[in-house]
């Protein structure tokens, strides 16, 4: 909530501001919490009309109430597509991809592929989609060697690479696509994504530039995990929370982050980060885990 | 945005929210000498919260590119150039520098972990002499920085395997291995003995001052990091998060100076339902912190060792022996490398 002076409301003098103030009211929160409309009448004119003025603000501000009707009109109007994860097993599990505003979390072990499958979605969708794709790594794990392999499987394979004249051109385009972003701290981290937001936000959309589709965080976990504890800590959490779902839902993106599954006395009991990040109303849940027995990884997806 | 996202200490977070300030837009307006008069804080404070509120760089309306204001982005076709033109650090081995595509890579952590005596001290030392083979005949040609925390960098073990390393290039090419001292080896090693875990935190936090002191080092060696973490640690909790945040400053080092990290670890026993089994020590949560993971074992009086994590190479094992000379492929040579699990 920002403060009494930054509206510029102009019945906000200087001497009502100060009123204010003196009675500990500096933002339009304050005001909230503090104002009691029966004492309104004994104010003087100049204070109703400030009451009145940032009443109105504070009514401009937000968004009023929608029907579920006008809602889904929206949702159709918006268009939000899936994007292929270039799994098909793990396409039909999401049924039908990894869907434009949502915020999807992999959860799992060490070594249970979540790196893997992370790459490969990126992979699928610069190349399919054709769409700028944004990686964040924080846990250096990031190949692109290991990139191009999949980018080659998905073209065609080796031989087709060789045989068909531009794959390898295809390849190169679809890797240019794809942003790479180390970030190692909580604080960068933040600050890079509100700064994506702002820039996804304000960009004009040209017919030939490429636009950010997919945003990939992996994993996200190793950048909150030095600081839960503390109380800022939770609250980083939150507020990190916040800003994949306002990325996904405003500007329209696939968000997926990794997070690390912790087995505590190996019952079904999750990491209690992905708990609390669950709260915030993920869609979709997919958990991973590495069957050393079969040698293969197991996605389950958790009904929410 | 909230003023809780800025890396602001408490005390001055407290007086900013105290004056009302609560989001960053409510910051981006404001001048250094107002903030500092409403919030009461110095000047220069006042600055240094300012320069921390992000603000959206248009170069002018309607155009905007991702790469441009958001800074530290490379494309994945540059990182593959990059990582095309990476140099390895053999280890003396050539079965163990196949399965490990090449050689210790920069850039990345791996982690060395085995029983007591089977040679994780012994792969950390040949790698510090390794790592300063010149160029010219395929190596890094670079120094490297060793934090001993256990005690067990013997001089004389390393003065036989740069011994042993320099006969070897002058038997390649006398010509260009004629300039190479023992001198010089050892001195390109730097020794950092560490005996708790402050000590530990304090290292991982002043590499940056020592690697920019150092410019020529291109592998940090860290035998080991265990050690000093596992004992007199009543809250795990605690330790989680210490070794959590020192991984990832560790991370942030290899990335920023371009180094290789090695870091050795030691095993523990799981005891599940169906019997115990050896694990990496630390736990979970450690495990996912290394880019490459080597176990070390021994199965049938050979040494073995299996790469069980990487980002791009395939699972594989390979034997290796330890001679006078360091660390050697095994005499009985597999031609290639065997996909064994790793006995318990």
């Amino acid at each position: 909530m920002p403060r009494l002076d930054s509206p510029g409301l102009f019945s906000l003098t200087p001497k009502i501001l100060a009123d204010f103030a003196a009675e500990g009211i500096l933002s339009v929160e304050d005001f909230l919490l503090a104002h009691n409309p029966n004492l309104d009448e004994s104010r003087t004119e100049a204070r109703k009309q400030a009451v009145v003025d940032i009443l109105g603000y504070i009514d401009r501000q937000s968004c009023g109430f929608r029907t579920s009707a006008r809602m889904l009109q929206e949702i159709e109007a918006r268009g939000e597509r899936y994007l292929p994860t270039g799994c098909e097993s793990l396409d039909k599990l999401l049924e039908g991809g990894l869907r434009e505003g949502t915020v999807t979390e992999l959860v799992g072990g060490s070594s249970s592929g979540k790196t893997q499958v992370c790459m490969q979605v990126a992979a699928s969708v610069a190349y399919r989609c054709r769409a700028m794709v944004g990686f964040v790594d924080t846990c250096h794990s990031f190949s692109a060697t290991r990139l191009s392999h999949m980018l080659g499987g998905l073209v065609g394979g080796r031989d087709a690479v060789q045989r068909r004249v531009g794959a390898a051109d295809e390849i190169g385009d679809a890797m240019k696509s794809i942003m790479h972003y180390s970030i190692f701290d909580i604080f960068p981290m933040l600050s890079f994504l509100n700064q994506l937001h702002t820039t996804l936000s304000v960009q004009v959309q040209s017919m030939e530039e490429k636009v950010m589709r997919l945003l990939i965080v992996d994993c996200a976990s190793s950048v909150i995990s030095p600081i839960l504890g503390g109380i800022p800590g939770h609250a980083l959490m939150v507020s990190m929370g916040i800003i994949l779902k306002k990325l996904a839902l405003e500007n329209h993106l696939a968000v997926l982050h990794a997070t690390r599954s912790q087995i505590i006395q190996l019952v079904e009991k999750e990491a209690i980060l992905s708990l609390l990040l669950e709260r915030l109303g993920k869609p979709c849940l997919v958990f991973a885990c590495f069957s050393h027995e079969t040698s293969a990884a197991i996605f389950v997806m958790l009904p929410l | 945005m909230d003023v809780l996202t800025l890396a602001l200490p408490p005390s001055q977070r407290s007086k900013l929210l105290a004056a009302g300030f609560h989001t960053t837009a409510a910051l981006v307006s404001v001048t250094p000498f107002q903030l500092s008069q409403e919030a009461n804080i110095t000047l220069e404070e006042a600055t240094v919260v300012l320069k921390l509120v992000p603000r959206s760089d248009i170069d002018h309306v309607g155009a905007l590119s991702l790469s441009g204001p958001l800074t530290g982005s490379t494309t994945a076709w540059d990182l593959l150039i990059h990582e095309k033109n990476r140099r390895k650090i053999g280890t003396g081995s050539t079965e163990v520098d196949k399965i490990l595509g090449g050689g210790v890579l920069s850039k990345e952590l791996t982690e060395i972990c085995g029983v007591p005596g089977v040679g994780k001290t012994q792969f950390s030392m040949q790698l510090a002499v390794n790592v300063q083979i010149p160029a010219e005949f395929g190596g890094v040609g670079g120094h490297a920085i060793y934090i001993d925390t256990e005690g067990s960098f013997m001089m004389e073990r390393v003065l036989q395997i740069t011994e042993a390393v320099i006969d070897d290039l002058r038997n390649k090419s006398p010509a260009s291995a004629e300039d190479l001292t023992v001198e010089d080896f050892l001195s390109h090693i730097y020794l950092l003995r560490v005996h708790d875990p402050v000590e530990q935190l304090a290292v991982v936090n002043t590499l940056p001052t020592l690697l920019d002191e150092h410019k020529e080092v291109r592998l940090v060696v860290f035998d080991s990091v265990t050690f000093n973490f596992r004992q007199d640690f009543e809250d795990m909790a605690g330790r989680t998060r210490l070794l959590a945040n020192m991984a990832q400053k560790l991370m942030a080092v290899a990335e920023n100076y371009d180094v290789a990290i090695v870091l050795v670890n030691q095993v523990t026993h799981k005891v599940t339902s169906e019997g115990s089994r050896t694990v990496p020590a630390l736990g979970e949560s450690w495990s996912h912190v290394c880019t490459n993971r080597l176990m070390v074992y021994w199965m049938d009086g050979q040494r073995y060792a299996h790469l069980a994590k990487s980002p791009s190479l395939p699972v594989g094992t390979a034997p290796y022996v330890i001679t006078e000379e360091g660390v050697r492929d095994a005499q009985e040579s597999h031609k290639r490398p065997k996909l064994v699990e790793p006995h318990g």
